[in-house]
């Protein structure tokens, strides 16, 4: 298993299984999009080890019509024509030295000694993981620095939702909204849903609702939402809060609770 | 050639546009898939569109399948049990705002003839949660069949979040090593 910190292994376990709070699993999503190859490793190990539950269903099988179907309609439609993923391993920064290591000792051995070659091997070592950490770093700070963009964007706008007659009076959210990069930061307070319930942030294009998630808050009824490709900024007009049964709305264009929040955004 | 070698070479295939390497694919895992799927939704016919709507990500989407984060096997059961959740959601939140209890499990007669399809892996798997710690079976079998988030299972467990979070990996860890390599998906 990989060497990371128990609290990572923690997470990498809980994203195979999509059982992760949003903030969890963007932490994940960031990791592996960085290319961390501690945490690629743990994702794999554990989605292996949970595919393996898929056996414990009990045996049975579809009708034989089932296969006819699935082949007519993908008949019926051409695959999407991008290449298949087929990345090389990203070598973690440990790995790259060790790599590299066995090469460099053999060259090392015929001209300098062993204690020289010590000292270099720990230098590397400190240089490899100096390396790692400022990598992590750097990734975490371009994802900070894109939702502060948004912040300092002169174009951003500012509105806070209104709170509808079906809607507590207490819920506060704030967006800081920039037409040019269609990203907005939402910051909620005093968000607790009834039990059995979520509330569900929507964008209102053309009329028209489209859900942008639910709103999962702190212990205190906080959130912060990052919002990323929100679209033709002529065609939102505004973002709304619905309150809907846990697990949000059936179907991602009709929320089905009452509206509890809205604030224009276009105008 | 591993199953995983091919595996992607039929995936290859499937992103060119081979309806025969689909079959080829559908034939080799709708077997564990469906039973899976079947667990969730409760209901065969759900079951069957669940299948569909998997297979045809699987024939759309086949490029966003990233072999750094598992095999395509383990993928393809990721996708179908994603697919079955969001099916099986969809039918609670609706039975719930129409005023109706959730579904009951389905209680469809065991298949002879399935059973002995999925041969010893089925047995193997269900000894080896067996072997788990009761609670870490119970947590990885809410979360897997049922979706429920760690924080929604540490309510209903009344357990701590930390502890559920710990049982999880605990019990993924153990099942991966009382399972041979060579019989994973």
């Amino acid at each position: 298993m990989s060497e990371l910190r128990e609290e990572d292994l923690n997470l990498a376990a809980g994203y195979v299984l999509d059982a992760l709070d949003e903030a969890e699993r963007r932490r994940v999503e960031s990791l592996l999009e960085a290319g961390d190859a501690g945490m690629t490793q743990a994702v794999r190990e554990f989605r292996e080890g949970a595919a393996l539950m898929a056996h414990a269903a009990p045996a049975a099988r579809p009708s034989p019509a089932l296969r006819a179907r699935v082949l007519d309609a993908a008949r019926a439609q051409a695959p999407d024509r991008a290449r298949v993923v087929e990345r090389k391993p990203r070598r973690s920064p440990i790995e790259s030295f060790w790599n590299w290591g066995w090469a460099a000792a053999a060259a090392a051995l015929a001209v300098v000694s062993v204690a020289q070659w010590n000292a270099s091997h720990r230098l590397q070592q400190q240089l490899s993981d100096a390396r790692k950490v400022l990598g992590q770093a750097r990734s975490r700070l371009s994802n900070e620095q894109k939702w502060a963009d948004v912040l300092a964007s002169p174009a951003a706008r500012t509105v806070r939702l209104g709170v509808t007659p079906d809607g507590d009076a207490k819920l506060v959210a704030r967006v800081a909204y920039d037409p040019a990069s269609q990203r907005a930061v939402v910051i909620f307070e005093n968000f607790s849903a009834p039990s059995g319930k979520d509330y569900e942030l929507w964008a209102i294009r053309a009329g028209k609702p489209a859900a942008l998630g639910l709103i999962r808050t702190d212990a205190e009824g906080r959130a912060i939402l990052e919002l990323d490709k929100l679209g033709d900024p002529a065609q939102l007009a505004a973002l709304a809060v619905s309150l809907e049964p846990a697990g949000g709305a059936p179907t991602p264009d009709a929320p089905t609770g009452p509206v509890v929040m809205l604030g224009k955004l276009s105008g | 050639m591993t199953a995983q070698r091919e595996d992607l070479a039929l995936l290859q295939r499937v992103q060119s546009g081979d309806e025969s390497a689909l079959a080829e694919m559908y034939d080799r895992y709708t077997p564990v898939l469906y039973p899976l799927v079947l667990r969730i939704v409760r209901s065969p016919a759900d079951a069957e569109d669940a299948i569909q709507d998997a297979w045809m990500q699987v024939w759309k989407r086949s490029a966003s399948y990233d072999r750094q984060r598992g095999t395509v096997g383990a993928w393809l059961v990721t996708v179908a049990r994603t697919r079955a959740l969001d099916r099986w959601r969809s039918m609670a939140s609706r039975s719930r705002a129409e005023g109706a209890v959730d579904p009951e499990p389905a209680t469809a007669p065991v298949d002879p003839a399935a059973s002995a399809a999925s041969g010893q892996i089925g047995t193997r798997v269900r000894d080896a949660l067996s072997q788990l710690q009761p609670q870490q079976r119970q947590v990885l079998e809410i979360a897997y069949f049922e979706g429920l988030s760690q924080t929604e299972i540490a309510e209903r467990l009344r357990a701590p979040l930390g502890t559920v979070k710990s049982w999880t990996r605990q019990g993924l860890t153990r099942l991966r090593e009382l399972i041979p390599q060579q019989e994973w998906v």
